[in-house]
């Protein structure tokens, strides 16, 4: 198994104001291909940061961000922009929906920006919304969608490109318990396809669904344990 | 609750000095234009009060062919004083190029007043200060016409006499002998009888009993009439001006009303109503606006002298400074009116509605159920342009104003241009009709219609900017590189520029013709300007709008993603 | 399972082997199997103590014993539907483990709280694995989500009694 994804000794300071916040203390991580791995911890612990700067979304201020073997951390911004586009995809917490494209024109953007072709890019675009279930809103407005709505359409964006690596920063943050299973569903697909899922979550469950947990606490990582696979469950009622 | 209003007016004022300087400067501009056409003509009042009063003028003036008809004017009542008529013809019979007067010396009433040289002498003539001018004869050199050569002695003016090229024929007073030996058919002779009364201001109801009889109020209107092409201008700048005031002020203030959206909801969670927020918004600009229209009527005043040099020639002493203060009023209203009703239709929209509404408005919404931008999504366009497109599209209004000032402002420089290309046209040493003043006016007023919409352009960029901050950084997350995100801000402003700098061209044409047809232009002499000219106006357009955009739209991608997307 | 009978029993008489058919049909595995004894048992309780009169009818071979309710049984009935069930449930398995074993110094507070959790989380990822499996009813469905949650509140409880409860 090849580690696609490794942070060493992660280091990040933020300066708000005057005051210095350590953000990440030398934090270690190291993720296989083909693994779905939950980041928790109690809030202010760093989790988002880390997955910024694994993400490449923002620099360490010490320590290295390795993406399939390479420093990434050194990259400039056009370099890590055309990395991202294609081998990342990445699905926020507050959806981050362009408001001025409508569902689909969100959904396409990673395809178009690796060149395919406009008609083709509308077609996967398409096809995964009605995947998703979200097929009938593609010419919607994202501020008119409902938040599972939105959240669909950001993990569409997110996995259109069939990226090595997807990144959820809480995806089911915002959600009812029914999305929530979708979106599970679809990381844990993902996953099952050969992608690389990291996800930084407070859900339990969506850490149940992992199979790794690592558990952030004061920017330092507290524990990381794996579960087993499922045991069976024998239901009251008969299917 | 109004002082409340009031204080907060002023707040948003101290707290936005780059849009309040941009507001107060086109403002002043669009006032002291209006001041100009008000009282270019007016600045000549004087100067003529002091020619007539020099040549001791006629209150009433009556011509006619037949002397006796003529004479009957000094046998009204209220006539004070009156002297024989003159005579005066069309040197060469239907030629407008001269008309001889023969001023007997006892000439006692309208006397033209002597500028250059002698007066009416033997064999000599003294031609009409202007008509000298326009002819380029000084004193000294002989005036040839019809076979005849006579020595020009001297220039005079005569507040009866408009300024040439504008009032044809030309006038050159001459002794009555010489009248007689160029004018011996006594059928095309014309008697003119000058009248001053006891009561000048009686003057109208003294002409009214003599058919063709002219007033010295009639002289004065006719004389002042010489600032009116300049006064068409002024006026088409105003109305050029007063649209790029709507539409400048329309986008900072409306950008203002959607950036503090949540000002306003405090505000209404206070107890204003939607009403009252919007009075403030209008209050501010109306604020800026009354120093702007002081400041521009001062400016207007003090420079309007200086545009009625033509009708100088034919005065004495230049043009004074007017400073009618129902011009303030008169040019006041509009600027001021303007500038509310704009305040006020930029911002109904985001005070109008519940906070939530008011989000929405704030928020750009996607132009993609538009006919305009499905054309774009489906045009071969590259990305980057598609999505900076799209992005100016979702503020509809706003694009819609920016590239109106852009194509108001180019149909500005296009009339410039044209005006440029006719003056020209002029063949060498032509006295021209224009004052010098005018095209210098016309450029200074280009200049800052330039200035003014560059600068609201780089502002409006900029605020692009700021309210995407966060739609920037996913899109850098999503993999835009810091050139694509560059590139679709600078290419779609420039695109939109390009398109309104086009369209200003027509635009531009039309306003010339127009202006250059009701000041009595002759079609025949027109030039607008030639084609490589017009040609330049949408590059240039395009390279400073390239310009402009650049540098905010660098500052778009300075922002890193991380911080973007923390910012609320 | 008396107020279960009621309910069943609230139609038109009915037969205890049609007992024996609803209660197989409907709560298939939920209860253990009855057979027709108890079945018979349970009915003969419920007459004696008044909620449930029986009738003998004949039949087309044979006598066959008919059941329905009696004013008493229709009024337990009602008081059955109308109460909701209790709400506050103070029994927890694990509180009472961990607060016997760690007052007793008989084993690591902090030890016990991570093995339950994992247990929890264990749990939580059987239950997704059979959520997944897409094959169950609604009912099912919802049971199962039920427990979920009961699980995520319970997660969050051990959060609560590790912050608290543990020097």
């Amino acid at each position: 198994m090849t580690c696609v994804l490794e942070a060493r000794s992660l280091t990040k300071t933020y300066d708000t104001g005057g005051v210095e916040v350590d953000a990440l203390r030398g934090v270690d991580l190291a993720v296989q291909r083909g693994e779905f791995v939950a980041i928790m911890g109690p809030s202010g612990c760093g989790k988002s940061t880390l997955l910024n700067l694994l993400a490449g979304l923002d620099r360490p201020t010490a320590g290295e961000v390795l993406l399939d073997g390479e420093r990434i951390d050194e990259l400039s911004e056009t370099e890590l922009a055309r990395l991202r586009r294609s081998k990342v995809g990445f699905v926020f917490q507050f959806f981050n929906l362009v408001p001025t494209l409508s569902a689909v024109e969100n959904v396409e953007l990673p395809l178009l920006l690796v060149g395919r072709r406009r008609r083709e890019a509308r077609r996967s675009a398409n096809a995964l919304m009605g995947d998703l279930g979200i097929g009938d809103k593609h010419g919607t407005a994202p501020l008119l969608l409902s938040g599972g709505q939105q959240q669909r359409v950001a993990l569409a964006r997110a996995l259109v490109n069939e990226p090595a690596i997807v990144l959820g920063d809480e995806p089911t943050g915002n959600l009812d318990s029914a999305a929530t299973r979708e979106v599970l569903g679809l990381l844990r697909a993902a996953r099952d396809r050969g992608q690389t899922v990291l996800v930084v979550t407070h859900d339990s469950r969506v850490a149940a669904a992992a199979d790794r947990i690592v558990t952030l606490r004061d920017g330092r990582v507290a524990e990381a344990a794996a579960l087993e696979p499922p045991r069976p469950v024998t239901l009251p009622f008969e299917s | 609750m109004s002082v409340t209003l009031v204080k907060l007016a002023f707040a948003g004022i101290r707290s936005r000095v780059l849009a309040s300087f941009l507001t107060i400067l086109l403002s002043g501009a669009a006032t002291a234009t209006i001041v100009l056409a008000l009282e270019v003509g007016a600045t000549a009042r004087d100067p003529w009060q002091r020619t007539f009063d020099a040549a001791h003028g006629a209150h009433v003036l009556a011509t006619s062919p037949s002397e006796a008809e003529a004479r009957r004017l000094a046998a009204l009542p209220g006539v004070a004083e009156s002297a024989p008529p003159t005579v005066s013809a069309l040197a060469i019979p239907g030629d407008d190029l001269l008309q001889l007067v023969a001023l007997p010396p006892s000439t006692r009433i309208d006397v033209p007043v002597r500028i250059e040289g002698a007066g009416v002498g033997k064999r000599g003539i003294v031609l009409e200060r202007s008509f000298a001018e326009k002819l380029g004869l000084r004193v000294g050199a002989t005036f040839r016409f019809a076979g005849h050569a006579l020595p020009v002695i001297g220039t005079a003016i005569s507040p009866s006499q408009p300024r040439y090229p504008r009032s044809k024929p030309g006038v050159g007073w001459v002794t009555l002998g010489t009248f007689e030996r160029i004018v011996p058919d006594r059928s095309r002779w014309n008697w003119t009888q000058a009248v001053r009364l006891a009561n000048p201001a009686a003057a109208r109801s003294v002409a009214a009993s003599v058919p063709g009889a002219v007033t010295w109020e009639d002289q004065r209107a006719e004389a002042l009439r010489d600032s009116e092409p300049i006064r068409l201008i002024l006026t088409m700048y105003t109305i050029v001006l007063l649209a790029v005031v709507f539409a400048v002020v329309a986008i900072l203030v409306g950008a203002r009303a959607s950036q503090q959206y949540r000002e306003i909801g405090l505000l209404k969670a206070v107890g204003l109503t939607p009403r009252q927020v919007t009075a403030v918004f209008a209050l501010e600009s109306a604020a800026l606006g009354v120093v702007a229209v002081a400041a521009g009527f001062v400016a207007g005043a003090l420079l309007a002298p200086r545009l009625a040099a033509p009708s100088a020639e034919t005065m004495v002493g230049a043009p004074t400074t007017v400073a009618n203060p129902w011009h303030l009023l008169l040019a006041s209203i509009p600027v001021l009116l303007v500038l509310v009703l704009s305040a006020r239709a930029s911002t109904r929209r985001s005070t109008r509605f519940s906070v939530l509404h008011a989000i929405q408005a704030g928020n750009p919404s996607p132009a993609g159920r538009s006919r305009l931008a499905r054309m774009i999504s489906r045009a071969p366009v590259p990305l980057p342009l598609s999505l900076g497109l799209k992005d100016v599209l979702a503020r509809r209004h706003r694009a819609r104003r920016l590239v109106g000032a852009i194509a108001v402002t180019g149909a500005a420089v296009v009339f410039a241009l044209s005006m440029q290309a006719s003056l020209d046209a002029r063949p060498a040493g032509e006295a021209s009709d224009v004052p010098n003043e005018l095209p210098v006016l016309v450029y200074t007023l280009d200049a800052v219609l330039l200035v003014i919409t560059a600068t609201t352009l780089i502002a409006v960029v900029l605020l692009s900017v700021r309210e995407r901050v966060r739609d920037y950084g996913v899109l850098k997350a999503i993999g835009l590189t810091p050139r694509q995100l560059t590139s679709s801000l600078v290419s779609a402003y420039s695109a939109l520029a390009a398109l309104a700098a086009v369209a200003s061209i027509p635009i531009g044409i039309a306003l010339y013709v127009v202006v250059y047809s009701a000041s009595g232009g002759d079609a025949a002499d027109r030039v607008i300007a030639p084609w490589y000219w017009l040609a330049l106006v949408p590059l240039a357009t395009l390279l400073i709008v390239a310009v402009a955009t650049s540098v905010p739209a660098r500052l778009a991608t300075r922002i890193s993603s991380a911080d973007a997307l923390r910012y609320e | 399972m008396r107020e279960l009978f009621l309910a069943l029993l609230a139609g038109d008489g009915v037969h205890g082997y049609e007992l024996k058919q609803a209660l197989e049909q409907e709560f298939g595995a939920l209860l253990p199997a009855l057979n027709a004894g108890q079945i018979y048992s349970t009915l003969a309780r419920l007459e004696r103590d008044g909620l449930v009169v029986g009738e003998s009818v004949e039949g087309d071979n044979r006598r066959k014993r008919v059941y329905g309710l009696t004013e008493a049984g229709r009024a337990e009935l009602a008081r059955w539907i109308a109460a909701p069930v209790p709400g506050t449930r103070l029994k927890d398995e694990f509180f009472m483990k961990f607060a016997v074993l760690a007052s007793a110094g008989l084993a690591n507070p902090r030890t016990l709280i991570d093995g339950q959790r994992r247990e929890y989380m264990q749990s939580l990822r059987d239950l997704d694995a059979v959520l997944a499996a897409n094959g169950n009813g609604a009912a099912a469905e919802l049971l199962v989500e039920g427990a979920v949650l009961h699980l995520k509140a319970d997660l969050e409880w051990l959060e609560l009694i590790e912050e608290r409860m543990t020097p």
